[in-house]
């Protein structure tokens, strides 16, 4: 179980992320929406440890992990899917599975590199190519294994679906949900709400720093515009 | 036949530059620091093994002396000099850089003297063979060796080993090898002691050469190693090494035609401001 309390961060004077709280709760998808400079890749790379913290608590399983460094954090259990994927692209798709089992004994490594090719079996395939020769879904699902090999009990994925065919998309996202099967959380930020709300238990809302919704899944997944709508709201309320 | 030997005698004097230009594009490219002061690096690794030779060590484990002092100094300079910099910007390394190659020539020339050192006993000096119609001496073949054997065993490093690929992984994002667990401050430790240990037997190598070692017998060589990284693309590998041989090659034709025009040290500058011209990202850089 991943416990955000009363999170705020940001960048020196810069306030990213106003008082948040949310947890992702073990075997569990959560989503996380909002609009452009909400603070979305803030929260998760606050959680991950690049980003400073000023306020607040982050705890994995119980363990708070403030004082913690990214590769504590990756030992400690956090799988990051950054924005952007940020996969090394001058190196092979195997050279970069061997980074992302770095906290891992070579034993465990090479275990947990095959159960990622299991699940993306594409990127068998490109084993010895260069990763930035990839496609851009190749790339996410490179990204995602990259994450997996340290074996985390939960994953960050910040903007899954960016440039990527919906085909490509759903696949990344079924993988997603087997892990789920396997008891992995998972913080998804998106902006396709769509397929967001098709696969996650809970959604919470970013906007402007702020967190303002936070509820199960099912209450809003036939209304994909429930989040214009809350903005809609907030704005009039702010109005008002 | 003639124009062999300017061949060979150019890759030759490619592959020391190589050997130094290695270590200041590894460094470059992971740091974004231009290491000006692995000058004095190679010079110390001239008087380490000069100084052990001169004491009694055959010349081989005067080299192994010098690579061993030249893997320990490279890791201090960085701790020293530039991990207090990391967060300033770039040019502040720069000067410190600067600073530490003058600092460090003028050490050398108040502990050593100002004339330089000879090796009292210089075998491979002396020792050459006719090859092809070439006549090259030892040292000209421990040179052509020693690159070949340090160039495979830094490929094969980066290439082949857990360190070598959190290396490369580190380069291309740092934050991100990080969030995996490789340490940065211990891939800059062990880049800037490769890169030293290549900076210092290239040091004695040049000592045996010219059977002379001297406080500043590294200045041009840091000026040439610059231009070098600057062709080969900054950071860029194999640009760099292409471009170390590239102008060996071009300094021993140049200084053959154009003797009566050109110094020989005023070739690699003639080449570099001839390329930036039109090409302003070196050789084989990426452009934009
Ligand atoms: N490195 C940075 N330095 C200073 N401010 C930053 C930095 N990165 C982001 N910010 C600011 O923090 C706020 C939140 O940005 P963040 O990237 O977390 O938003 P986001 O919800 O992920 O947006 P997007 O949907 O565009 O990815 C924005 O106002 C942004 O300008
Ligand atoms: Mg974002």
């Amino acid at each position: 179980m991943l416990d955000v309390t009363n999170m705020s961060c940001g960048y020196g004077a810069v306030l990213a992320v106003d008082d948040v709280t949310f947890q992702v709760p073990d075997g569990q998808m959560v989503a996380l929406l909002g609009p452009n400079g909400a603070g979305k890749t803030s929260t998760v790379m606050a959680i991950a440890g690049h980003v400073e913290m000023f306020s607040g608590s982050i705890a994995l399983g119980g363990r708070d992990l403030a004082g913690t460094g990214p590769a504590g954090r990756t030992r400690a259990g956090i799988g990051l899917v950054p924005e952007g994927r940020r996969i090394f692209g001058d190196l092979t798709v195997a050279e970069n599975l061997l980074v992302g089992s770095y906290t891992r004994s070579r034993a465990e490594a090479r275990d947990a590199e095959a159960d990622a090719l299991a699940l993306f079996p594409r990127l068998r395939e490109r084993y010895d190519q260069r990763a930035g020769s990839l496609s851009g879904g190749e790339q996410q699902m490179l990204a995602m294994a990259r994450a997996l090999v340290s074996r985390p009990s939960t994953l960050l994925v910040d903007e899954l679906s960016l440039g990527l065919m919906p085909a490509v998309v759903h696949q990344c996202f079924e993988a997603l949900a087997a892990l789920k099967e396997r008891g992995v959380s998972c913080l998804v930020v998106e902006q396709n709400t769509e397929v967001a709300l098709r696969y996650a238990d809970w959604v919470c809302v970013l906007a402007a720093s702020k967190l303002i919704h936070s509820g199960p899944a099912a209450e809003v997944r036939g209304n994909p515009g429930f989040v214009e709508t809350l903005l809609g709201l907030s704005v009039d309320r702010a109005g008002a | 036949m003639f124009h062999l030997e300017l061949l060979t005698v150019g890759l030759i004097q490619g592959a020391m530059y190589a050997m130094m230009a290695l270590g200041l594009t590894l460094i470059y490219g992971l740091l974004r620091i231009l290491h000006i002061a692995h000058a004095a690096l190679f010079t110390l690794g001239a008087y380490a093994g000069v100084l052990a030779a001169n004491a009694g060590l055959g010349l081989l484990p005067a080299a192994i002396v010098a690579v061993a002092i030249g893997g320990i100094a490279g890791p201090l300079v960085y701790v020293a000099i530039y991990r207090p910099l990391l967060d300033k910007p770039p040019y502040v390394a720069l000067i410190a850089s600067i600073g530490l190659l003058i600092a460090l020539e003028d050490g050398f020339r108040l502990v050593f003297g100002p004339y330089g050192l000879s090796f009292d006993n210089n075998p491979w000096f002396i020792t050459g063979w006719m090859i092809g119609g070439i006549y090259l001496n030892a040292v000209q073949a421990a040179i052509a060796v020693t690159a070949i054997l340090s160039i495979a065993a830094f490929t094969w490093f980066a290439r082949r080993t857990r360190a070598g690929v959190a290396w490369r992984a580190t380069v291309t994002d740092p934050a991100m090898a990080r969030t995996f667990g490789v340490e940065p401050d211990r891939v800059r430790i062990m880049s800037f002691a490769i890169a030293s240990m290549l900076a210092a037997v290239a040091g004695v190598l040049i000592g045996l050469l010219n059977n002379l070692v001297e406080p500043t017998m590294g200045s041009i060589i840091a000026y040439k190693g610059l231009a070098i990284i600057v062709l080969g693309g900054l950071g860029n590998v194999p640009g760099t090494l292409v471009a170390a041989l590239l102008l060996g090659v071009a300094e021993s034709f140049g200084q053959t035609y154009l003797d009566q025009v050109l110094d020989r040290d005023a070739i690699a500058f003639l080449v570099l401001i001839v390329v930036l011209m039109v090409r302003p990202q070196g050789l084989f850089g990426k452009a934009g």
